[in-house]
C-alpha cells in the first residue's frame, strides 16, 4: 500500500512519513475509542465498520491517484499535494488500523486485565504475519492481498457477525480478488496518462510489486516501450539516447576494453551501448525483478541475450561496493534519483567516496547531475559539489541542461581538454561543454555537500 | 487530578518517544550502514518482536530500568560495531541479537505498567501518542540529521524517560513503582 500511495504521491518519503503516521495515529484512534464501543450494544457497528474498512483497502490504493490528480488540477500544485496529503492520512487514520486497535484493550479488560495473555497473542501474530510475509511477496503482490482477505473474512467471523455480512464481505473479497488485476491496469493507465498524456502511454503492458518499488510496463506505441518505477520515468526511448551515450559510450572511449560496473540497471541501455567494448559488465541492483523485466521487454536496447560477458549481482549498491574485491576501470553509477532514502544514500559523500576505492589506477567513475546547474532547483549542485568534494581529479561534460560529472582515480592521467573534446561523437557535440574541475567549482560554490546525515536535503530538494 | 496518575500519563508517553526512537534509529542504521535490501528491515522488526514478546513474558518485578539500560547500551554497541565494520553482512547476526535484547524493555513496560492505570486502555493510548510524536521526531531527523540522530537519538530518549521516571519515583510509594 505504501508503494501504491506513494507512486500516487509522487513522493516516496512523504508517503512513508504519511502512511506511519496514519498508521499509528489510527492505534490510538482506536485505543481512545475501546470502552467506548460495547460489543454487545454495537453488532451494526463491527460489521458495518469492517465493511467500510475494506472497502478503503480495496481502492484508497489507487484512488490515491485520483486524489492528488484531482487536488493539484484544482489548487495550485503546493496547496493540493498537502490537501491530498490530508485526504489521505484522514482516510486511513480513520479506516486503516483504528477498528482492530480497539479488540486488544477491550479483551484485556474483558478477561481479568490479563495483559500478558492476549498482548502475547497479537505479538505472536505479528511475528506469524511478518514471516509470511516475506515468502509471499516473493510470489506475487496478490498473494499478499489474498492473506490479508483471508485474515480479514476470519476477523469477521471470528467476531460473529451475521452470516449476511459475512457472505457480502466473502463475496466481495472474491470479486476484488478476481479483478484485481483489471482494476490496477485501468487506474495505472489512468495516472500514467495523466502524467505523461493520453497520446503517449497506449497500455500497460506488465506490473511487478517488490519489497522496493511498484514496477511498470507501458507501450508508448511504434513498438517502443517505458520502463517505470514507482510512478516515475526511468525509461524511454528518446531523451535516453543522449543519457546513454553520456553515462557510458562517451567515458569507454577512454578505455581499450574496459571492466565496466553498472550500479543499478533499470533498462540496461547503458549496458547496450558499449557491450562491443567491454571486456565484462558486473550489474549490480538490490531488485531483481528490475531486472527481470528489463531483459524480457528492454532486450533491444541492452543485448544482454547475445552477450556471455556480464553478471548480474542482486544487491545493495553500498552494500556490494563495500564489499566487492573487485577493481573496475568504469563504475556507472545508474540509479534511480535520490528520492527516496534508499536511493540517496547513494549519492552521499560517503558512499561516492567508497565507489571510489575500487577503481582501477586508471579507473573511472560516471554519473550525471539529473538536474541543470542553472536552475531554481539545488539537487544538481548538491550533487556536483558532494562530488567534487571525493574526486580532487575529475571533468564534466554539459549537453542541453544536463551535467555528466566524471570522476577519476587519482593516478589516472587525463588528456587535455583538447582531446577530450575530440573524443565526443555525437550529433550535437558542437553544444557540449566540457567543464574543468574548477569550472565546476565556480557553478556549485557554496552548495551544500550531501552525506549520510542529510540526505534530506537531496530528496525533497 | 491525582498527580501519580498524571505522572504515569507522562510516563507512557515519554516511554513511546524513547521505543520510538530507538526502533527508528536500528532501522535507519541497518539501512544505511549495513544493507537497504528489504530483508534487514523485515529482520529488525521480526526481532524486536521477538524480544517484545520476551519482555511481556518475564515475571520478575524490577527490571524496567536495567532492561531500558541494556536496550540503549545495546544499540550503542550495534552502533559502533557497524562503524568499525561497514556493510558487514556478519554484523546482521550480532545486531539481531542486540534488537532482541532492546525490544525486552517495551514488552516488559506493557506487562508491568498496566496496573499503574485505572483502565489498561490509557496505558496502551498515552504509550501510543508518545510513540507517533517519537516517528514525528524521528523520521525528519534520520533525513536531515542522520547521522546525529543515530548519535544521540536512542540516548536523549533514554534520559527524557528516567529523568520523568526519576520524578515519578520521587512522588510515589516504593510499591507502585514499576
Amino acid at each position: 500500500m505504501v508503494h501504491q500511495i506513494s507512486s500516487g504521491l509522487r513522493q516516496p518519503e512523504i508517503a512513508v512519513i504519511l502512511f506511519t503516521l496514519s498508521y499509528f495515529s489510527g492505534i490510538s484512534l482506536g485505543y481512545y475509542f475501546s470502552d467506548r464501543i460495547s460489543f454487545a450494544k454495537h453488532e451494526k457497528f463491527f460489521p458495518l465498520f469492517l465493511l467500510f474498512q475494506m472497502f478503503l483497502f480495496s481502492f484508497v490504493q489507487s484512488a490515491s491517484r485520483f486524489v492528488y490528480d484531482y487536488f493539484t488540477l484544482l489548487a495550485n500544485a503546493r496547496t493540493g499535494a498537502i490537501v491530498s496529503y490530508l485526504i489521505i492520512f484522514i482516510v486511513l487514520f480513520i479506516g486503516g488500523t483504528s477498528i482492530y486497535a480497539v479488540f486488544l484493550p477491550a479483551f484485556i479488560e474483558n478477561n481479568q486485565n490479563d495483559l500478558r495473555k492476549f498482548y502475547s497473542i497479537e505479538i505472536f501474530g505479528s511475528i506469524i504475519g511478518l514471516l509470511l510475509i516475506v515468502p509471499l511477496i516473493q510470489i506475487s503482490f496478490l498473494a499478499l492481498i489474498i492473506l490479508y482477505l483471508i485474515c480479514y473474512i476470519t476477523i469477521l467471523w471470528f467476531l460473529q457477525i451475521k452470516k449476511s455480512y459475512l457472505f457480502f464481505a466473502a463475496s466481495i473479497s472474491l470479486i476484488y480478488v478476481l479483478c484485481y488485476g483489471k482494476i490496477d491496469k485501468v487506474t495505472g493507465e489512468y495516472f500514467y496518462r495523466s502524467k505523461y498524456g493520453s497520446d503517449y502511454i497506449k497500455s500497460i503492458i506488465d506490473t511487478k510489486h517488490t519489497p522496493y518499488q511498484r514496477i511498470d510496463v507501458a507501450d508508448i506505441g511504434g513498438g517502443e516501450k517505458m520502463l517505470a518505477l514507482n510512478g516515475r520515468r526511468q525509461f524511454a526511448w528518446g531523451s535516453h539516447f543522449n543519457y546513454s551515450y553520456f553515462i557510458a559510450e562517451y567515458p569507454s572511449t577512454l578505455f581499450e576494453n574496459p571492466k565496466v560496473c553498472v550500479l543499478g540497471c533499470g533498462s540496461m541501455s547503458t549496458v547496450g551501448r558499449i557491450n562491443n567494448k567491454a571486456k565484462s559488465f558486473t550489474i549490480v541492483d538490490i531488485d531483481k525483478e528490475v531486472f527481470t523485466i528489463s531483459m524480457k521487454y528492454f532486450q533491444k536496447y541492452n543485448h544482454l541475450s547475445e552477450l556471455g560477458n556480464w553478471t548480474f549481482r542482486e544487491d545493495d549498491a553500498k552494500h556490494f561496493v563495500a564489499n566487492t574485491d573487485e577493481h573496475f576501470d568504469l563504475i556507472l553509477h545508474d540509479i534511480p534519483p535520490g528520492k527516496s532514502r534508499q536511493t540517496a544514500l547513494t549519492y552521499t559523500k560517503e558512499f561516492f567516496a567508497l565507489a571510489k576505492t575500487k577503481l582501477k589506477g586508471q579507473g573511472l567513475f560516471s554519473i550525471s547531475s539529473l538536474t541543470p546547474l542553472k536552475s531554481n532547483s539545488n539537487y544538481g549542485k548538491r550533487m556536483i559539489a558532494t562530488l567534487l568534494s571525493v574526486f580532487g581529479n575529475c571533468f564534466a561534460i554539459q549537453y542541453k541542461n544536463d551535467v555528466f560529472f566524471y570522476g577519476c582515480s587519482d593516478t589516472f592521467k587525463l588528456p587535455d581538454l583538447e582531446v577530450l573534446r575530440r573524443l565526443i561523437v555525437h550529433p550535437s557535440s558542437k553544444n557540449c561543454e566540457i567543464l574543468t574541475k574548477k569550472n565546476l567549482e565556480d557553478r556549485v560554490r557554496g552548495s551544500e555537500i550531501i552525506t549520510t546525515g542529510n540526505v534530506g536535503d537531496l530528496i525533497f530538494e | 487530578m491525582n498527580n501519580s496518575l498524571q505522572l504515569n500519563k507522562s510516563l507512557a508517553f515519554l516511554a513511546g518517544v524513547y521505543f520510538a526512537f530507538l526502533q527508528f534509529a536500528y532501522y535507519f542504521m541497518l539501512e544505511a550502514f549495513l544493507t537497504s535490501r528489504s530483508i534487514s528491515f523485515f529482520i529488525a522488526l521480526l526481532f524486536w518482536l521477538i524480544g517484545f514478546l520476551i519482555g511481556l513474558n518475564i515475571k520478575k518485578n524490577g527490571l524496567l530500568i536495567t532492561l531500558l539500560f541494556a536496550g540503549t547500551i545495546t544499540y550503542y554497541c550495534g552502533f559502533f560495531l557497524n562503524q568499525l565494520f561497514l556493510y558487514n553482512k556478519n554484523l546482521l547476526f550480532i545486531i539481531s541479537i542486540f534488537i532482541i535484547v532492546s525490544g525486552i524493555s517495551p514488552g516488559y513496560f506493557f506487562s508491568k505498567g498496566g496496573g499503574s492505570f485505572a483502565k489498561i486502555k490509557d496505558l496502551f493510548f498515552h504509550e501510543n501518542n508518545g510513540f507517533i510524536l517519537g516517528i514525528l521526531i524521528s523520521l525528519p531527523a534520520i533525513l536531515f540529521y542522520g547521522s546525529l540522530f543515530l548519535k544521540i537519538g536512542p540516548a536523549v530518549g533514554f534520559i527524557l524517560f528516567m529523568m520523568a521516571y526519576y520524578f515519578y519515583s520521587m512522588g510515589t510509594p516504593k510499591e507502585e513503582n514499576i
